[in-house]
């Protein structure tokens, strides 16, 4: 979600530019990049569907159920719920739909939800790495370099589940100790009915039929040669029919902000391409190493500590055309360890503080009046050591993967 | 069901004079008041001046945990377990006073307006009642039991 202020500095700056002549009005609508927006906007409408079927809902009391009074395994399924989920959809609805009812669950059984909201906050930024449409910076880069959601399942899926098993066994052995992961359920969870949650049977098989064919098609478009966003506008063309709703009933849950903000971003940053910015950018750093492997973990730290502390998105569009250009300069052979190295820094570095992701402030917005509020400096205590186990984990990764 | 209504009726006709609370009295006496006068809204004034306006609405709302605004929806609940004792005895901790609930932006109509005025915010904003101000003084309250009762013929007027 972005704001409005964000969105006009963006809009009027890129305005600027093309008044400047650093581009010209066809250059600048070149630039932007409306296989991301499409993508974007697909997966929205789809998002506004779900949040009316009561799907998350059911699926998070499902897992008190199942968890069967075992605080530890709740905060594991809560953990992996929000993981997988936000994989397949954006952070901030996952967060959204899901930490309300970790609350009021914790508030039920009468122990601290702190821990869950913390676990929420820090699996919906890895889980989100997962996948090319997970988090917009791989959005992005899939975008720009073609990969497919496939190459992006298999190159960061297996250092997501490993992050993932690390920061719950840290939970385990650390957080643990320090907040009740303990308890015994109340008679009121015994009494939750989860099928009455989901308010709309009807909505929700076609929803879920629709999504499972959006998700073969995310598997195939390579094959299909078909881009992504075509993949995920063609679902939100076909829930609109088959629901047979107003479609101004959905688009108006669109976020037209966060379109705009993209597409004001794609220009500032062609403006800066088109003014050879990047080309210098690129220069000086292989200036300071062309070290192949130097310049893989130089792009993940930089992206996870410049991802902790300001906006990902604008980072990343504007690393972007730096390593083509870096990849264009040096011919290295299996250069797409750099984007790797740039999706893991900039989806996970999120984690490190409360202003890194949107989902994050999310969270502590719906956990402000509660007994136990994220905030800010609370939040470092774990963000910051999860983030370095996260890089660390990463930095291993893609050295054994693809750099040894 | 036919309304009999004159479209010369005024807020001066249905109005009811109800005391006003003030700023630093307790939420008890302010919910017992308003239990006791049957008034779904009631004003605040201070030094004659209206400084905000409480309805019975306000005096709910703070016993509901601010996270369920992001739940759609109960149906799959039926007990809340600690929360149902927790919420109340949380509640007192922090609210006292009608300062702290008193919303500072508020509708109102004046004696002289038509009662037609006070339908509409009622409709439009989903209120029970309004205030009744004339050059910023209070002077009463119109509820929608006023209105219902002016314009259904069961007032005794």
């Amino acid at each position: 979600m972005k704001d409005g202020i964000e969105l006009l500095l963006y809009f009027f700056f890129s305005q600027i530019l093309i008044l400047l002549g650093f581009l010209t009005p066809t250059e600048a609508w070149n630039f932007v990049d409306f296989n991301t927006l499409g993508l974007l906007l697909g997966m929205m409408i789809m998002v506004s569907f779900f949040k009316r079927t009561g799907l998350f809902e059911f699926l998070a009391i499902k897992s008190v159920k199942v968890a069967r009074g075992n605080i530890f395994i709740l905060f594991l399924l809560f953990f992996i719920l929000t993981g997988v989920v936000s994989s397949l959809l954006d952070n901030v609805t996952t967060v959204l739909l899901i930490t309300p009812v970790s609350i009021l669950v914790a508030d039920m059984i009468g122990v601290s939800p702190y821990p869950f909201l913390v676990g929420e906050i820090l699996s919906s930024n890895i889980g989100g790495t997962a996948t090319l449409i997970g988090d917009p910076p791989n959005i992005m880069i899939g975008s720009a370099t073609g990969l497919s959601f496939i190459d992006f399942l298999l190159n960061l899926g297996p250092a997501v589940i490993i992050i993932s098993i690390v920061v719950i066994l840290y939970f385990k052995f650390v957080v643990g100790k320090r907040f009740s992961l303990k308890g015994s359920f109340d008679p009121a969870i015994v009494s939750l009915e989860p099928q009455k949650a989901i308010k709309d049977w009807g909505l929700l098989k076609i929803t879920l039929s629709v999504f499972t064919l959006v998700l073969l098609g995310f598997f195939t478009h390579d094959l299909l040669n078909i881009p992504p966003s075509i993949v995920a506008l063609f679902g939100a063309s076909l829930l609109l029919i088959l629901t047979e709703v107003h479609p101004e009933d959905y688009l108006k849950e669109v976020e037209w902000t966060t379109l705009f903000f993209f597409a004001g971003l794609f220009i500032l940053v062609g403006a800066l391409e088109n003014a050879g910015i990047m080309e210098m950018v690129s220069e000086h750093i292989l200036n300071i190493t062309s070290n192949f492997k130097l310049l893989v973990f130089i792009i993940l730290l930089t992206s996870a500590v410049i991802s902790g502390i300001i906006d990902n998105i604008p980072f990343v569009a504007a690393t972007i055309p730096v390593i083509f250009s870096i990849m264009n300069k040096m011919h290295y052979p299996n250069s797409e360890v750099l984007w790797w190295a740039l999706a893991l820094g900039s989806c996970l570095g999120g984690n490190a503080t409360l202003i890194g992701a949107s989902a994050n402030v999310v969270v502590a917005g719906i956990s402000e009046k509660t007994r136990t509020p994220v905030t800010f400096r609370n939040y470092l205590k774990h963000g910051i050591p999860v983030t370095i186990i996260s890089i660390v984990i990463s930095a291993l990764y893609l050295y054994l993967r693809y750099l040894m | 069901m036919s309304a009999e209504y004159k479209n010369t009726i005024l807020v001066k006709h249905v109005m009811r004079k109800v005391s006003p609370v003030c700023e630093s009295d307790t939420l008890r006496d302010v919910a017992l008041y308003m239990i006791k006068e049957a008034a779904p809204v009631i004003a605040v004034v201070e030094n004659e001046i209206v400084r905000g306006v409480i309805y019975i609405q306000d005096l709910i709302d703070p016993f509901i945990p601010d996270y369920f605004n992001y739940l759609s929806d109960f149906q799959f609940v039926k007990t809340f377990g600690y929360l149902d004792a927790e919420v109340f005895s949380g509640y007192f901790k922090g609210l006292f006073l009608a300062h702290d609930i008193m919303r500072e932006q508020f509708d109102y109509v004046e004696p002289e307006d038509s009662i037609l005025k006070a339908m509409f915010y009622m409709h439009r904003k989903n209120i029970t009642g309004i205030v009744v101000i004339e050059d910023g003084k209070y002077k009463g309250i119109v509820s929608r039991f006023d209105l219902i009762g002016r314009l259904y013929g069961t007032d005794t007027d």
